[in-house]
């Protein structure tokens, strides 16, 4: 659209300027931690890379990375399996009310994070008969099964019904369907869906901050309380080392799934 | 037979999809199901297939009733529309899908795939993906899997309406010499005439939900059953008749001020019916003399020309009517019988070419 | 059985499998089949989340008498929020937020999303790392990164000094100014990504033919490009609008005291005050407001579809 070189640097400018804007505090995160002096001072006057050392000695943060780990990992396992089948339910069978309960599978995405987390908080305690951990981990699965369906869904509505057919004719069953050729044609949207839904748990803090205790904290919860505790650069650098974490997983995002579908960008360009 | 359909039909709710029809095919046939979008054709092919089940009927293949019997067990093969290839497997791949379902041993599926693949040329392509195959190609690998099972008969569902015009002709003689040398019962479905006339041994023209004629090409373009077969193949002049004279040779029908004679079908005529008569254009000749009493003739002015080569139409005002006339070019044509516009003429046609439909 | 004409006999894992099989075949042909898949995770989402959320909402609708500690039907919460001038102000602070935050974001969403449809792969797949990877990063740490730069001492305060826009620090951290700040950080890349989406569906071609009748940038702009971007301006606004009202943290951690949004409010009631009912009748006024948006949203991208009269 800019047709002239004043316009295009303009607008480039601007762009590059909006870009800064985003990635800024991410790269100031990553300076602090790596100052030599004891303040969060950015830019660093020194660099030093002691604060990486010390990060492992911060309470609670080893284990806090743990058990995310672990509830993501469940999680993702929890979100894929349950989500599959409901997807598959909802797409590939005609029945009464299939719209209303393909909203009410979305539902959460509509509903503010911190009314799920509280009215959860309120729902096992009265109940009172599951771990910390288990109600984490089946808050997370509420909480990223949506994005799982409507991922699903959108992979599975998009798939040439005749191959179903066409398979139905070789005589595969059900399952040598399902295994040889539902889930390789909706690889990538699964894929997506998987990582997706490892992060978001990985990363949750508003609903996973009703639902812990003292002895069983998720990351982002135990980064909150150093930050309100100990502003120093050892912060800073197991802020780093997440968001480094983050970056491999979007590098293997990118490998796995393909930039442009991870922006939600159809596959082929228009 | 190796089909036999007996009051087949299938509805869906209030919507009759395919009227109660009988169908029988011979071994080693290739019908064609010709007809417009929505006359039931591709469901017909889907209840052999087994994908649909029907409403009401028997379906028999090779004797076997295979009414009930699931769509992977009926003994029978079927291409797709868009071929349906599994796109994340390769050629060699999905040919040997069904052999893998069933649990056949590896090398034996080796074998197989191998000798198949060589049936329909794909051979040096087995390691290809179908996005990379051209629709041709994607044609034959879709065949090939259908026919690996080795089926008593061969479904396809439209199986060249994705190929652009001159790859169609190529593949369709390719299916004709492929279904010959197998001599496998075979059934496609489509919505092209020329098709269908190219290479059917049979079509059953198919109209809302009805088969109205099955017959040879021949049969179906030189004696049309009913007026939409008349339509659907083929062009055809079409005039508003009387019966003026008829008995057990022949009959006479008017046609405005002229006299047609009409030797088929005139049985159970009556004077004073009215009927549709029709001529194909191809049937008729132009001359600028009067015609002989034993021929019909009507006469009329010509309006316009088109020069297509091979052969030229001339559209001639008869008495309110335009009449098309195709005339091939030959060069036996004397230059006098070169017409122009403007010039009066005479439209001839042997009786036996004189089709006749109740009104 | 066509495979009759095969005389090889079937592996042995297949052979293992079939009376399995026979069974599953049996079953998918049911017409209670689809239950089978269907059940369990919408049992999940019933149990663990229909319910819960039934039974909490139901709160706001409940007044607790003090003494005997009975509970009755009642509107009381809703009256005692909507009719306090107090609290009307904390719901009118929420929507100003919601709404600044959202014309932000699509001011600066908008080069962004432009950029990525038209400045070909390069720039698109640039601008796409940057908008995705704040998306991986947790809001904690991104939050922590805007508490480190807006305080008084912090990068931005000495960055604005050193080129003389001002003499003393501005005070970011704990006003709405930080508040606003922080959450276009995070919800930037809503806006962006769906506004990219349909940005590039649009033919380029159109604007080359505006601009061979002779429209400028700015005429190019306003009657080609936005008006067909439309549908992506509205399925980033939303997005952007009701994560904005329901955003928790960045309130909290980036306004503190001296900014009440309804959220924080919500879980002031509730986890220090003990008022459950009252946070529970707040929170379904949130809700309710969500969904308002979203109808809104529906029927907004409804008409934008109409032929032009």
């Amino acid at each position: 659209m800019p047709s002239n070189m004043a316009e295009k640097i303009l607008i480039r400018g601007v762009v590059i300027a909006i870009l800064i804007f985003l990635i800024g505090p991410l790269v100031i995160v990553c300076g602090l931690s790596l100052s030599k002096a004891n303040l969060i001072k950015f830019p660093p006057q020194e660099l030093s890379l002691r604060w990486f050392a010390d990060v492992w000695k911060l309470d609670g943060f080893v284990a806090a990375v743990v058990l995310s780990l672990k509830l993501a990992a469940l999680t993702t396992v929890g979100t894929s399996v349950l989500g599959v089948m409901g997807s598959l339910a909802l797409v590939r069978y005609r029945f009464a009310g299939r719209n209303i309960l393909l909203g009410v599978f979305l539902s959460p995405l509509v509903l503010p994070a911190i009314v799920i987390g509280i009215a959860l908080l309120q729902y096992f305690r009265t109940i009172d008969l599951l771990s910390t951990f288990s109600t984490l981990l089946i808050a997370h699965i509420a909480v990223t099964l949506p994005f799982m369906v409507r991922t699903m869904t959108a992979s599975l509505e998009v798939m040439d019904e005749n191959l179903f057919d066409a398979a139905r004719m070789m005589g595969a069953d059900a399952l040598q369907t399902f295994i040889y050729v539902t889930m390789p044609s909706v690889r990538s949207g699964f894929i997506a869906g998987a990582l997706f839904t490892f992060i978001l748990s990985f990363d949750n803090y508003t609903v996973s901050l009703f639902l812990t205790d003292p002895q069983t904290e998720t990351l982002p919860i135990r980064m909150l309380k150093f930050t309100q505790v100990r502003v120093d650069p050892t912060v800073a650098a197991a802020a780093t080392i997440l968001i480094g974490l983050s970056l491999l997983i979007l590098l293997l995002s990118i490998h796995l799934v393909g930039l442009r579908r991870l922006g939600g960008l159809s596959s082929s360009k228009a | 037979m190796d089909i036999a359909l007996e009051g087949i039909g299938k509805r869906y709710g209030n919507d009759l999809a395919l009227e109660p029809l009988d169908l029988q095919v011979p071994p080693g046939e290739l019908l064609a199901l010709l007809g417009p979008s929505g006359c039931g054709k591709t469901t017909l092919l889907r209840l052999i297939a087994g994908l649909i089940e029907p409403s009401q009927g028997k379906i028999e293949i090779r004797g076997r009733d295979v009414t009930h019997v699931p769509a992977h067990r009926r003994d029978v093969g079927l291409v797709f529309q868009n071929y349906a290839l599994f796109p994340h497997m390769t050629v060699w791949q999905n040919v040997a899908f069904g052999l893998r379902m069933r649990g056949m041993p590896k090398a034996d599926i080796r074998r197989i795939v191998d000798e198949t693949l060589e049936v329909v040329q794909m051979a040096r392509l087995g390691e290809r993906l179908p996005s990379q195959l051209s629709g041709g190609q994607q044609q034959r690998v879709a065949v090939a899997r259908a026919l690996v099972l080795k089926p008593a008969v061969l479904l396809l569902d439209e199986p060249f309406a994705a190929l652009d015009k001159a790859l169609r002709d190529q593949m369709q003689i390719e299916l004709r010499n492929l279904q010959r040398r197998l001599n496998i019962t075979s059934i496609f479905v489509t919505h092209d005439q020329d098709e269908a006339l190219t290479i059917s041994d049979r079509i059953a023209v198919m109209n809302a939900g009805r088969i109205e004629q099955i017959d040879s090409a021949r049969g179906v373009f030189e004696t049309p059953k009913t007026e939409f077969v008349l339509g659907f193949i083929g062009q055809s002049n079409k005039f508003e008749g009387r019966v003026e004279a008829a008995n057990a040779h022949g009959a006479t029908v008017a046609i405005r001020d002229w006299r047609i004679k009409v030797v088929n079908a005139s049985q159970g005529l009556s004077v004073g019916d009215k009927l549709t008569v029709a001529v194909r254009p191809g049937k008729l000749s132009l001359s600028r003399e009067a015609p002989a009493a034993d021929q019909n003739a009507i006469e009329g002015t010509i309006i316009d020309t088109l020069y297509l080569g091979t052969s030229t139409q001339y559209y001639v005002e008869t008495g309110g009517v335009r009449t098309e006339v195709h005339r091939q070019n030959t060069d036996s044509s004397s230059a006098e019988q070169n017409f122009a516009i403007g010039d009066r003429v005479w439209i001839t046609w042997l009786p036996q070419s004189t089709l006749l439909f109740p009104r | 059985m066509a495979t009759a004409e095969y005389t090889s006999v079937p592996s042995l894992t297949y052979r293992l499998y079939r009376p399995f099989s026979k069974v599953l075949s049996h079953i998918a042909q049911q017409k209670w089949a689809f239950l089978l898949l269907l059940l369990p995770p919408l049992l999940f989402l019933t149990l663990f989340f229909v319910v819960p959320m039934a039974m909490f909402l139901r709160e706001g609708f409940v007044a607790v008498d003090p003494h005997s500690a009975a509970r009755t039907l009642s509107f009381g919460n809703y009256v005692r929020f909507l009719g306090s001038p107090d609290y009307l102000k904390v719901l009118w602070n929420t929507l100003r937020l919601g709404v600044i935050v959202t014309l932000l974001c699509l001011l600066l969403g908008y080069p962004l999303a432009y950029a990525m449809a038209r400045f070909g792969p390069r720039w698109q797949r640039w601008i796409l790392v940057a908008v995705i990877s704040p998306l991986m990063v947790s809001v904690v740490i991104r939050t922590f990164a805007w508490q480190v730069i807006l305080r008084n001492r912090g990068p931005l305060n000495d960055f604005l000094i050193a080129i003389g826009i001002v003499d003393s620090p501005v005070r970011l951290l704990f006003t709405f100014t930080g508040v606003v700040i922080g959450l276009v950080h995070v919800f930037l890349p809503y806006m962006v990504l769906p506004l990219a989406s349909v940005i590039e569906k649009i033919d380029p071609r159109l604007e080359e033919a505006a601009r061979s009748l002779g429209a400028n940038v700015f005429r190019r702009f306003f009657e080609v490009v936005l008006p067909l971007s439309m549908p992506g301006i509205l399925a980033g606004s939303m997005l952007v609008f009701t994560a904005s009202v329901s955003a928790y943290v960045v309130p909290e951690l980036l306004g503190g005291e001296r900014v009440q949004v309804v959220p924080t409010m919500v879980t002031q009631q509730i986890l220090i005050l003990l008022d459950w009912q009252f946070g529970a009748a707040i929170a379904t006024i949130l809700i309710l407001l969500t969904l308002l948006v979203l109808a809104l949203y529906r029927w907004l991208s409804r008409r934008s579809f109409q032929p032009a009269k």
